[in-house]
C-alpha cells in the first residue's frame, strides 16, 4: 500500500475564525480557477436542489409560477382601472413588471429566512460554504421570474406601445444583476439572524409589507407628491422597479442620479449585510 | 502547529461554553439587553482546557459517559463549531460522520441526496458524479438510486449516508456513534471498510460507547469526562480508567 502524501494545508480555527495555511503565521487566501469553479459549481446545484424541490410534489409543476402573478395582476389591473381610474398608458403590462419583481424580492427572502433553519442537519453536522445557502434562495426564485416572465412577453402584443425594442434592453441584465445583488445582501444577514433570533421572520413580512408600500408596484410614481418621491426614490426596489419599466415600457436610458439613487444603497445593503453574516456566523452554529 | 513530524490534528488549550438559554433569545430583548448592558445569559462549558495531538494513520477512540463533551470534540474538530477558546489545527480533508445522511430531503432521489451530502463534506458535485457507482454499489443500492429517498428504508438511507462519507477520500475520518443504526451485516460491512481506510493511512477520530469495538480498531483512546480530558494514552489503560469512571470511582 502506497503511504498517502501528507496534506500540506492547515486550517488553524480560533474562537475569531479560520485560517488555512502553509505554516505558522503564514495566511493562505484560496482564490484559485478551481477554488471559484467549485463554488459555482455548489451553487448550482443548491440552487437545482431548491427549485426542483418546490415543483416536485405539484402535478402541474412549474405552471403555477406563471398563474399567480397572472391573477394578481388581472385583479388589480381591474381594481385600479375601472374602480381607481388609473389613468396610467398600458396599466396591465406597467402592473405585471412590477409584480414579477416583488415575487422575486418578498419569495426569495421569505425563503432566505428559513435557508439555515430548514437545514440544520446539514449546517450543524457538516461543513460548506454556508453563504452558499441564502443566495441559493434568491437565485433559484431568479428561475421562478424568468419563468414567469414568459408571461409578460405573452401580454405585451395585445397592448400597443407597451414595448419599444432599443439598445437600452442591453441594461436589463445590468438593473437584475444589481437586484441579485441587493437580495444577496439582505438574504445573508436575515438568513444568519434568523437563526439566533427566531423574531426575525415576523420582522421580515412585516417589513416586507412595508416596502411593498414603499415601492411603486402597484402605483406610478408620479402619484407621489415630489418631496416624497425624492424620499422614496433612495429606496432601491425603487430604482429596479422604475428603470426595468423605463427600459422596457418607453426605450428610455436611465439617468446618472437614477444610478445613484439604486446603486448607493445596493451597495449599503451588501456591505452591512455581509458584515451582519460575518460577525453572526460562528454563533449561529451554535443556535441551529 | 508543528513544522516537523506528522501530526494532523492539534488541539490547544481547547474550550467551548454554551449559554445555558434560559430565555429564548428574541432580538428585540437582546438589543434591550445591549443597551442596559446586561448580560441575560448565564454561560456553562461543555469542554475545557483540552489538548492533544494525533499524528497522521492513528485510529484513536473518543470515549467518555454521555453528555461529557466528545460529540461537541468532534464537532469542533469538524469546524461544524468554532472553539470559544483555544485553536484546533487540522490537515487535509475531514470526513465528518457526525450524522449519517445530514442534508437529506424526503422528496429528493437517492442520487441527489448523495450530492448534496457529499458537497456538504466536501466533494464538488463532479468528484460525487464521478464515484456514484462505486457509492451506490457499495450501499447496495445500485436499482434505487433514482427513488425519492421516503421510500428508502432506515437502513437503506443509513447505508447511503455511510457510503458516500467513506468515499469522500479523507485524510481524516471523525466517526460519531454514527454505527449504531442499521444491522449486524451493515455494521461489519462499515467496520470492514474503516479498517479498510485505516489501512489506507486515513487517520480516525472515533466515538463509540462499545468497548469491544474500540480495541478492535484502536491503540490509542481519549477520556473526556466532565468536559475535560481526564486520560490519554493505550487504548487497554484508558478502557480501564473510563470503566472506573463509569462505576463512579
Amino acid at each position: 500500500m502506497t503511504p498517502r502524501a501528507l496534506p500540506t494545508l492547515w486550517t488553524v480555527r480560533t474562537p475569531t475564525g479560520a485560517i488555512s495555511c502553509r505554516r505558522e503565521g503564514e495566511t493562505f487566501i484560496p482564490t484559485s480557477a478551481p477554488w471559484i469553479r467549485e463554488r459555482a459549481s455548489l451553487l448550482r446545484l443548491f440552487v437545482g436542489n431548491d427549485f426542483r424541490a418546490r415543483y416536485r410534489a405539484q402535478a402541474l409543476g412549474v405552471l403555477w409560477s406563471l398563474l399567480q402573478p397572472l391573477v394578481m395582476m388581472a385583479i388589480l389591473s381591474l381594481v385600479f382601472t375601472r374602480a381607481f381610474r388609473s389613468t396610467e398608458p398600458n396599466f396591465p403590462v406597467f402592473l405585471l413588471l412590477g409584480l414579477l419583481v416583488w415575487q422575486w424580492v418578498s419569495s426569495s427572502l421569505n425563503a432566505a429566512t428559513i435557508a439555515f433553519v430548514a437545514n440544520a442537519e446539514l449546517v450543524k453536522r457538516t461543513v460548506f460554504p454556508r453563504v452558499l445557502l441564502p443566495m441559493s434562495s434568491v437565485l433559484s426564485y431568479g428561475i421562478n421570474a424568468a419563468i414567469e416572465s414568459i408571461a409578460l412577453v405573452a401580454l405585451i402584443p395585445f397592448f400597443h406601445g407597451a414595448f419599444h425594442p432599443s439598445f437600452a434592453l442591453v441594461l436589463v441584465p445590468v438593473v437584475l444583476l444589481v437586484l441579485v445583488t441587493l437580495l444577496s445582501g439582505a438574504a445573508l444577514a436575515i438568513a444568519a439572524l434568523n437563526v439566533i433570533y427566531r423574531d426575525v421572520a415576523y420582522l421580515v413580512s412585516t417589513g416586507l409589507s412595508i416596502v411593498y408600500w414603499l415601492t411603486p408596484i402597484v402605483y406610478p410614481p408620479t402619484l407621489l407628491p415630489e418631496t416624497w418621491r425624492e424620499l422614496f426614490s433612495w429606496n432601491p426596489l425603487y430604482g429596479v422597479v422604475t428603470m426595468l419599466r423605463a427600459i422596457v415600457m418607453h426605450a428610455e436610458w436611465p439617468t446618472l442620479s437614477a444610478w445613484i439613487h439604486l446603486l448607493v444603497p445596493t451597495v449599503f445593503v451588501l456591505v452591512l449585510g455581509t458584515a451582519l453574516f460575518n460577525r453572526h456566523e460562528r454563533e449561529m452554529l451554535d443556535h441551529v | 502547529m508543528s513544522e516537523q513530524g506528522e501530526s494532523i490534528l492539534e488541539l490547544h488549550g481547547v474550550g467551548k461554553s454554551f449559554k445555558r438559554f434560559d430565555h429564548p433569545p428574541f432580538l428585540l430583548r437582546n438589543l434591550l439587553s445591549l443597551v442596559r448592558n446586561k448580560q441575560i445569559d448565564k454561560s456553562f462549558w461543555p469542554l475545557r482546557d483540552v489538548s492533544t495531538t494525533i499524528t497522521r494513520g492513528e485510529t484513536v477512540a473518543l470515549v467518555g459517559r454521555n453528555g461529557s463533551g466528545k460529540s461537541t470534540l468532534l464537532r469542533l474538530v469538524a469546524g461544524a463549531a468554532y472553539p470559544t477558546e483555544g485553536r484546533i489545527a487540522v490537515r487535509g480533508r475531514i470526513a465528518p460522520l457526525l450524522q449519517l445522511g445530514a442534508g437529506f430531503q424526503p422528496d429528493m432521489t437517492g442520487r441527489e441526496c448523495a450530492r448534496i451530502n457529499g458537497a456538504a463534506l466536501g466533494l464538488s458535485p463532479d468528484e460525487v458524479d464521478a464515484r456514484m457507482g462505486a457509492i451506490s454499489t457499495f450501499a447496495e443500492l445500485d436499482d434505487f438510486l433514482d427513488t425519492p429517498v421516503r421510500y428508502y428504508s432506515s437502513g437503506m438511507m443509513a447505508r447511503l449516508g455511510f457510503s458516500v462519507a467513506v468515499h469522500t477520500d479523507p485524510d481524516l475520518l471523525l466517526v460519531d456513534e454514527v454505527l449504531a443504526v442499521g444491522d449486524q451485516a451493515f455494521q461489519d460491512k462499515c467496520l470492514a471498510k474503516i479498517e479498510a481506510l485505516r489501512a489506507e493511512g486515513v487517520t480516525i477520530l472515533f466515538v463509540s460507547h462499545d468497548e469491544h469495538m474500540v480495541k478492535r480498531l484502536c491503540t490509542r483512546a481519549l477520556l473526556i469526562d466532565r468536559g475535560h480530558l481526564a486520560a490519554d494514552g493505550d487504548v487497554h489503560d484508558v478502557m480501564a480508567r473510563y470503566a472506573a469512571v463509569l462505576s463512579g470511582a
